[in-house]
């Protein structure tokens, strides 16, 4: 990961993500795409009322509130790549990106729907992903992948006026 | 006209059960949510302090789950809807 990876108030109002390498830029552009629906990441991310003990209930929250979900996620993963239209060079080969305040709710849920539906999707392991990126192949890119977005994740929770 | 055969009775019964047993919202471990996220969310949705947020996300941490709530349903309901936005593993259950 580039050591010059920063994630910095420009201002009251804006975030300022630099030090994005090539290889950086292209998986943040990855980032909706993670995110979206497939079938192997389903049962995580529109889990069950009761979890199976009350089937009538089940049965209503996916009928009545699952649809609110998936619309509530799809506004997160386009908020996301709206924002991430502005990405620009600051200078050699370098990207930036400005991450306004009032969306960066957007983008924790993003990411974090993202890292839950890769590891749903490639279906790894508690114990592999607790050995991070050190993995060869692509379940070694994958962990990188999933690692990369925790980190934003984590510096936007910190960084963010509001989840 | 019908006099006093009506099945009704013994249905709204089986609701008002249903709405007066006191539920749970419970939270369960994963292995992928950051634990500042966690206790973000749960501050958020809960209202709990920082305090009371980071106790229940240690014991979803350690334990494996954490009662976050008890009462009504309805209410259960809605916090449930809100933690499964936020994509924590939340689940309602019968008080016991």
């Amino acid at each position: 990961m580039s050591r010059r990876l920063t994630l910095q108030a420009k201002n009251s109002e804006i975030l300022l993500l630099s030090g994005l390498d090539d290889f950086l830029t292209e998986l943040l552009l990855k980032l909706p795409e993670a995110g979206a629906p497939h079938p192997d990441s389903d049962s995580r991310l529109f889990p069950s009322l009761s979890g199976g003990t009350e089937p009538e209930m089940d049965d209503e929250w996916r009928e009545f509130v699952r649809p609110e979900l998936e619309a509530q996620f799809e506004g997160n993963r386009d908020r996301v790549e709206e924002d991430l239209t502005a990405l620009r060079a600051s200078g050699g080969n370098e990207m930036e990106l400005e991450i306004p305040q009032l969306h960066v709710g957007a983008w924790i849920h993003a990411l974090n729907q993202a890292r839950l539906s890769l590891v749903a999707r490639h279906r790894i392991k508690d114990e592999v992903l607790e050995e991070g990126p050190l993995l060869p192949g692509l379940e070694g890119m994958i962990l990188f992948q999933i690692q990369f977005y925790g980190v934003l994740q984590e510096w936007l929770i910190e960084a963010g006026q509001s989840i | 006209m019908i006099k006093a055969a009506s099945p009704l009775p013994e249905i709204r019964d089986e609701t008002k059960d249903l709405l007066d047993t006191p539920w749970n919202v419970v939270v369960y471990n994963d292995p992928v949510n950051l634990m500042s996220y966690v206790t973000k969310v749960f501050m958020k949705i809960l209202g709990f302090s920082l305090e009371k947020a980071e106790q229940h996300m240690m014991e979803v941490h350690k334990k494996g789950r954490s009662v976050v709530w008890s009462g009504e349903r309805e209410r259960a309901e809605f916090y449930i809807q809100q933690l499964h936005a936020s994509l924590l593993l939340a689940v309602l259950e019968r008080s016991v």
